[in-house]
């Protein structure tokens, strides 16, 4: 696990992604690319009626038409030209959609398959990166990389149209054709170089905008800390000085793009010119027709789209370079490329029913062993709380098991090694003697549920957030709800389970969020129940009331194994095995009678507790 | 959140009020657009003569002049416009920003019932995503759309000037696409909302899956979360293309329109041609000239898409704007110095969506200066509301909580100024809320006028000069939670942030559980330190804690079950304290 994240991978090309997201779906590329070539390609189709007007009404050169002939193929031009983008406009939703869902999806799973606690990507100053900063590249980069594959067709468009007019103007008039180009030719390479500085500027405006992405997250996630501290103007001073910075950065980037569109606009009134400067001798000796000028004149427009196209294309290219850097972090040591494989998205389709795993005796839990397991945090070297080494003990089948010990001795640690949320750097652990070698997907429900410190529900109902899922009926919710205890909360509430939480649960009381999360584990069945200091947010008489319904269900013969994080008496009192961890390492282990005599640790722990009570 | 109609008033006001402190820029960059107009409508008249001296066969040196001259304006005009595009960009991005740091100064001062309702990715998309649809507004639309009409205009009036009769029919078909385009857009607007708040919905649950990735897999919940992505996923797409079919019409006009013209174009001239009204060139400058509109009509109409979006961003940022915090800012006095006195009279308490369930009920006590009072109860028995409303996170419902000095003057809560309640009350609890910022900016919240003697010797007193020294950088070293900061020690940085506020009254809430009993002594000696010479309210869940109070207050159900000097009540046998002390003993002891 430690040297896939480190592995060296070699990125893809940006056009290999674009090509896979072609792939993704085709037949909206080929809707898109095919009529949208053709609409823009009949703009050859004016100039020649244009010709014919002029050449008509002068009565100079050939062809001509009459009026009412000119009107006709007009029209019938632009009914082409419509339908055919119509057809082009629709596809080119459904792919820019299709696509960005298949990054957003293929993102997301890989951050859902890391270990939970190892989730997000570690920068390079070794701390994992605000959330702010991984929404602001699912939502924009995606974006980014999906518009540069229409970009390339609005290229081969305007490529396939300044082909066909180039050969029309040549058969009309060489030396005009060419004069017309060679000025355009350099302006195509002046914006090229260009382009490559607009690299640059936009690295610098993309880390500009995630400082304020992510102060703004900061911001709103710490409300109260600030309003107590009276410190909102402090802090908008703050986000004010970064809100600069970023619109230095910004009005550089959008600069250099703008030059590059000003170089293909003018292009235009400069092609025309040069069309007049060479045409006029050759008009001044009649070679040259008002109708032949109306034509090349015409031509100017697509054929400049031909140079501005492949500006902006070669601008988009670039920096798709950074966003697909910033997805590749992301998806943090998956195979490269990774990021755009084909999956389903099912935006037509309805996705596939939920999973659910009835357990049966081969999840049956006889004997859990940990065996010299060692997980360092990383980057971490100078913490106290470096991690957990070589770490041993077995838990049997309805055992309470207590880990305590003070903060930084690594109980945290060990529960979320033990469950695959933290990767692990040596030892085993071992499920009724078979050794697991997948932890984050084995240690899951109906084997091992658990509940962390600090518990996180989501924007939904608490009966949603109970489940998470799961089919109720096939779940016994009210035992759930009434181990956790948490019945009578929810008759106090008008609407009961169908209660909106608020943003991770913001309008449960802490307690009420806690036992939430407990009622989460309880549905869940499982055989090891893990708890990271469940009491935390309870008082005693509610912590006591859990225990006590929770171990009573040893009667009906399934009581419940438990390995539980927790320095209160209350569960100490319960152990039927204690284990003392300090520094990481176990130091001790027994029963809370036998610590008590010999363990000096133990007897602070557990003096401390009677201190505080006086 | 309302989403009330926001009209082109609304639009102006923000306009003047974010535009007025840069008049000078903006008049610069009217002069810079207006000076580009003319030029571009100058040029197609040399064509003109070109054309009409070419089919003379006049002079070649005059030929080859009106094409130089021609060239030379075109190239004039496009530096005029890209001086304009870079003054535009920074006018729009200085209004922008300041108007990002007001709405988000607003949102920061709306009460926590508003932030309990609405995500921080929800915010994160009002105050960044729809402001940058305006920065749009700003530097694009108005700017663009603004010159692109002007454009439009002239061009339309030369026409005229050619001749009247074509001058009238492309106008009249001209103003007959903007007609239909406004038509459009007004059912085009409420479809952009709908595609723009699933986008908000979106990265709203994003954020907080990402932050909730250890019980998504503990849970087994993964594909539950890829199932509810799906749908979000399959929603936006929907609604986008829902919008993109009626943007159909919109984009169709700009095609439509132009090809009108041409006809009556075509129609006119050869007309007009036979009678000798007009020359060829003069017929030849019709078509340029519908040219020339014909990219900024494209232009209008992606601008006009992009006011839809702005549109539908102000909606909301105005819809923001105008929530009113239901607390008021108070009455502007002064919170006195010194420890504080606390009084409640007959304060009771609910939420106006919930008026059935008392959270307070007839809460009467007075606590004196440099007082401690223990507050216990059961979870959700109202203790933590009682300390928010000393915030005036919520105002009572019924009844007065007032604030005393050392003298025994007691005045009205709501009298004060909000900023001096806040700076006289301290607060500690069991979530600290950290930022991604040095640890001096985490103590002083931004505070520069607080020096760093200050903080270090706060962070003396509460024993944490190793871990600073630890630091690679000292205070500038950037916080981390729960990465380079443990719980214990984030619990320590908030007890220091209070230390450096010197507060009256301090409310611990929860302050010491979740620590093992050696980090806890810390803290406690720590707390020690700090209610020395201040008031303080304590809640807590187990005993121990309690036990430096005076005063104990038992809460249930919102109302007082007990109150009384603690000594007093722990030697009464029948008070519920004394119980409690008994379980609490029984719990400890077996």
């Amino acid at each position: 696990m430690a040297n896939q994240t480190q592995m060296q991978t070699k990125p893809l090309k940006v056009y290999q992604y674009l090509w896979r997201l072609i792939r993704f779906r085709p037949h909206y590329y080929l809707l898109d690319i095919g009529p949208y070539t053709i609409h823009f390609a009949t703009a050859v189709i004016v100039g020649l009626i244009f010709r014919a007007y002029f050449n008509g009404l002068t009565g100079e050169g050939s062809p001509q038409l009459d009026t009412w002939s000119v009107v006709g193929w007009q029209m019938a031009q632009m009914a082409v030209s419509l339908g055919l983008l119509f057809v082009a406009v629709i596809a080119t939703i459904n792919l820019l959609q299709h696509s960005m869902a298949l990054m957003i999806r293929n993102m997301i799973a890989r951050i859902l398959e890391l270990p939970g606690s190892r989730a997000l990507p570690v920068e390079k100053d070794g701390r994992p990166m605000p959330v702010g900063k991984v929404i602001s590249t699912l939502r924009d980069d995606t974006e980014h990389l999906a518009e540069t594959v229409i970009a390339f067709d609005d290229v081969i468009a305007a490529l396939v149209t300044a082909v066909i007019s180039f050969i029309i103007m040549a058969r009309i008039h060489l030396g005009v054709t060419l004069g017309m180009f060679i000025p355009m030719v350099i302006i195509i390479y002046i914006s090229h170089r260009l382009s490559l500085v607009a690299r640059h500027y936009r690295q610098l405006s993309r880390a500009a905008t995630s400082e304020v992405t992510g102060m703004i997250a900061d911001m709103f996630n710490a409300v109260q800390a600030i309003k107590v501290a009276n410190a909102e103007e402090r802090i908008i001073n703050r986000f004010r000085q970064i809100n600069d910075r970023r619109r230095d950065a910004m009005v550089k980037d959008r600069l250099v793009l703008q030059l590059v569109n000003a170089l293909s606009n003018s292009a235009v009134d400069i092609g025309v010119g040069f069309i007049l400067l060479l045409a006029a001798g050759a008009m001044y000796r009649g070679q040259f027709t008002v109708g032949d000028f109306a034509l090349f004149a015409s031509y100017v427009w697509p054929s400049t789209q031909l140079m501005r196209r492949i500006g902006n294309l070669i601008a988009m290219y670039r920096q798709n370079g950074v966003s697909a850097r910033r997805m590749e972090a992301i998806m943090q040591g998956a195979e490269p490329g990774a990021v755009v494989a084909h999956h389903p998205v099912y935006l037509r389709s309805d996705p596939p029913p939920l999973p659910f795993v009835t357990k049966t005796a081969e999840h049956r839990l006889e004997l859990l062993e940990v065996r010299g397991l060692t997980c360092r945090h990383p980057a971490a070297e100078e913490q106290t709380d470096a991690g957990v080494f070589d770490i041993s003990f077995q838990i049997p089948r309805g055992a309470f098991v207590v880990v305590t010990g003070r903060i930084g001795s690594g109980k945290t640690t060990l529960l979320k090694a033990i469950l695959g949320l933290l990767p692990i750097e040596a030892g085993e652990v071992y499920w009724n003697g078979q050794q697991v070698t997948d932890l984050r997907h084995f240690m899951v429900p109906p084997r091992v549920a658990y509940t962390g410190q600090v518990p996180r529900l989501f924007s939904d109902t608490i009966r949603n957030n109970i489940l998470l899922g799961l089919p109720e009926e096939q779940v016994d919710l009210g035992y759930a709800i009434k181990t956790a205890v948490l019945e009578k909360d929810l008759a106090d509430m008008d609407y009961g389970l169908e209660t909106m939480v608020g943003p991770r649960g913001i309008r449960l009381s802490g307690g009420q969020i806690q036992r939430t999360a407990a009622a989460r584990m309880f549905v869940r069945n499982a055989e090891l129940l893990v708890f990271d200091d469940l009491s935390s947010a309870l008082d005693v008489e509610t912590e006591r009331l859990l225990w006590q319904r929770l171990l009573a269900t040893a009667e009906n013969g399934h009581r419940p194994t438990c390995l539980v994080v927790s320095h209160r008496r209350i569960a100490l009192q319960m152990a039927d095995r204690i284990l003392v961890l300090q520094n990481g390492r176990i130091t001790d282990a027994g029963t809370l009678d036998e610590l008590l005599v010999r363990s000096v640790e133990m007897q602070a722990l557990w003096q401390g507790e009677v201190g505080n009570n006086g | 959140m309302n989403t009330k109609k926001v009209g082109y008033r609304d639009y102006l006001n923000l306009l003047i009020t974010y535009l007025r402190p840069q008049a000078g820029r903006v008049f610069l960059l009217a002069v810079l657009l207006l000076g580009g107009i003319g030029l571009q409508l100058v040029n197609p008249q040399l064509v003109r003569r070109f054309l009409d001296t070419a089919e003379n066969g006049r002079s070649l040196t005059q030929l080859t002049q009106t094409a130089i001259l021609f060239i030379s304006i075109a190239i004039l005009a496009q530096i005029l416009q890209l001086l304009g595009t870079y003054l535009g960009e920074h006018i729009a991005w200085t209004a922008t920003n300041n108007l990002r740091a007001d709405l988000a100064l607003h949102c920061l001062r709306l009460n926590m019932s508003f932030h309990k309702t609405h995500k921080p990715g929800e915010l994160i998309e009002r105050v960044d995503g729809d402001i940058n649809s305006l920065s749009n507004f700003f530097s694009q639309l108005v700017i663009q759309l603004g010159t692109n009409l002007l454009l439009v205009i002239g061009v339309m009036g030369l026409l005229w000037l050619v001749d009247w009769r074509v001058g009238a029919t492309i106008s009249l078909l001209f103003l007959m696409g903007l007609f239909l385009l406004n038509r459009i857009n007004r059912h085009l607007v409420p479809r952009w909302q709908a595609v723009r708040q699933i986008q908000s919905d979106l990265f709203g649950y994003l954020e907080e899956w990402l932050s909730g990735t250890e019980e998504i897999q503990t849970n087994g919940a993964k594909a539950f979360i890829m199932r509810q992505l799906y749908n979000l996923l399959r929603q936006r797409w929907r609604r986008t293309q829902s919008a993109m079919y009626l943007n159909l019409l919109v984009m169709g006009l700009p095609i439509f329109i132009p090809t009108l013209a041409y006809v009556a174009a075509y129609l006119w001239g050869e007309v007009l041609f036979r009678s000798s009204v007009l020359t060829v060139g003069g017929i030849y400058l019709i078509f340029y000239y519908v040219d020339l509109v014909k990219s900024p009509l494209w232009v209008i109409q992606r601008q006009v898409q992009d006011l839809q979006q702005a549109a539908a961003s102000m909606n909301r940022i105005v819809a923001l704007l105008a929530e009113q915090p239901d607390v008021d800012e108070g009455q502007g006095e002064m919170v006195p110095s010194g420890p504080l006195a606390v009084q409640f009279d007959h304060v009771s308490f609910y939420y106006a969506d919930d008026k059935e369930t008392r959270v307070l009920e007839d809460i009467h006590f007075t606590l004196l200066p440099g007082r401690v009072l223990g507050l216990l109860g059961r979870t959700g028995s109202g203790k933590t509301t009682l300390t928010r409303l000393l915030f005036r996170f919520y105002d009572p419902t019924s009844g007065v909580i007032r604030l005393g000095d050392g003298n025994g003057r007691f005045t009205n809560l709501r009298h004060f100024t909000q900023s001096s309640l806040r700076q006289r009350i301290g607060m500690v609890t069991q979530e600290v809320e950290l930022f991604h910022a040095s640890v001096r900016d985490n103590l002083t919240l931004f505070d520069p006028t607080i020096d760093d003697q200050h903080i270090l010797a706060a962070l003396n007193e509460l024993g944490m000069t190793t871990w600073l020294a630890n630091l690679p950088d000292g205070l500038d070293t950037r916080l981390e939670a729960g990465h380079n900061l443990s719980a214990g020690e984030a619990q320590l940085l908030a007890l220091a942030r209070v230390f450096l506020a010197d507060p009256g009254l301090v409310i611990l809430d929860e302050a010491s559980s979740r620590l093992d009993p050696a980090t806890e002594a810390l803290i406690e000696r720590a707390i020690d330190r700090l209610l020395v010479g201040r008031t303080a309210i304590i809640i807590a869940h187990r005993l121990g804690t309690v036990q430096r109070a005076d005063e104990i207050m038992i809460l249930g159900d919102g109302r007082i079950l007990e109150y009384g000097d603690r000594l007093q009540l722990a030697t009464n046998p029948n008070s519920r304290f004394a119980q409690l002390l008994r379980t609490g003993l029984e719990t400890t002891y077996g």
